[in-house]
């Protein structure tokens, strides 16, 4: 069987992320584009939030996440847990970007203005945009911790931050998100 | 009155962890994907002719990145310096463990020093990018500065917390 052929097939919805892993290893861009399609609509909402809101910011994270793991895909050990990786890729990236958000921040005061507007149907808009209103690290902390299931240790160590700073910021988001939302 | 933390959670549990996957992003992501088969020749690989200008800021862009690898690479062997692995004058000793916090305020700022390298290297790789959208070089040193961005981060944090077991 071809590479085409191949690809053809991983393309069915049933084939196993370990299998389109494989087959992107070997270059096949069809199952990536699979991958995509599946994980890409998990990590876009996550993205969203960290950057608080900024659309424009949370669709070039997302492609760098996918740019990342196309480039590190030998790297990943387990291809069956390929969404937990490129979910962590994800993440590190967005924290780790500073300086793209400062770069963007002066433009966007507009935007926050006007009030974000998520690219999904929201079943809760003001509670998105008192999120997306939050202090960054606050921000941060709270969409990890309570709408992607990480612990206060994983939030440490990708933010470069003690659990305890963790913790309070978490506090702090909520007093926050509470004070707002009354 | 602000609302009750069953209800915030509540509003929380509600919102949508997932949506339609943007297809705009996946139309960019097709453009930027390297081939993973094969490399092609200089001159069969699609790229619009660059200028003179920008070829000279894309090679400068890896020459700075490939300079600043080195140098991280180098980062974790320097808090070596400080230990007793390396011969140091007995004075020089004793003065370290009157003052145990010294050395890993040298390593903080040998951390902090290296972030900020990393990030001017990351505007640097950026701005040859924006000329040379389509150099697999450049692309590849601004992934590794990212990644190598979160690590220091997490030694960022590890040197903090003992300095503040160390107090």
């Amino acid at each position: 069987m071809d590479m085409d052929a191949r690809c053809q097939n991983a393309a069915a919805a049933q084939t196993p992320d370990e299998l389109l892993v494989q087959r992107c290893k070997r270059g096949c861009q069809q199952s990536f584009a699979e991958l995509y399609q599946r994980h890409a609509g998990r990590l876009m909402p996550m993205l969203w939030r960290l950057g608080g809101g900024r659309l424009a910011l949370a669709e070039d994270w997302l492609q760098d996440s996918f740019l990342l793991a196309w480039r590190k895909l030998d790297q990943l050990n387990e291809p069956a847990r390929f969404g937990a990786w490129l979910k962590r890729l994800s993440i590190n990236l967005a924290l780790s970007d500073r300086r793209r958000v400062a770069l963007v921040t002066d433009a966007l005061v507009l935007e926050a203005q006007t009030m974000p507007e998520p690219p999904w149907p929201a079943a809760d808009l003001d509670l998105e945009r008192a999120v997306a209103a939050l202090p960054r690290r606050a921000r941060a902390v709270l969409v990890l911790f309570c709408l992607e299931g990480l612990s206060h240790a994983e939030i440490a160590a990708a933010m470069g931050i003690d659990p305890g700073t963790s913790k309070a910021q978490l506090h702090r988001a909520r007093q926050i998100l509470k004070e707002s939302l009354s | 009155m602000s609302i009750s933390d069953h209800e915030l959670d509540r509003r929380l549990e509600s919102l949508p962890r997932s949506c339609q996957p943007p297809d705009a992003v996946w139309q960019r992501l097709q453009e930027v994907l390297p081939d993973r088969m094969q490399a092609l020749p200089a001159d069969q690989s699609g790229r619009t002719p660059s200028r003179l200008g920008t070829r000279r800021m894309a090679l400068a862009a890896a020459v700075a990145g490939l300079a600043l690898i080195g140098t991280l690479l180098l980062l974790p062997m320097r808090p070596l310096q400080d230990s007793a692995l390396v011969a140091v004058p007995p004075q020089q000793t004793v003065r370290e463990a009157a003052a145990p916090a010294v050395g890993l305020q040298r390593s903080c700022q040998t951390v902090e020093a290296a972030t900020a390298e990393n990030e001017a290297a990351m505007r640097a790789l950026e701005a040859a990018l924006k000329h040379e959208p389509g150099n697999q070089l450049l692309l590849e040193f601004l992934a590794e500065a990212r990644l190598r961005q979160a690590d220091l981060n997490s030694t960022a944090t590890r040197l903090a917390a003992r300095h503040n077991h160390d107090l």
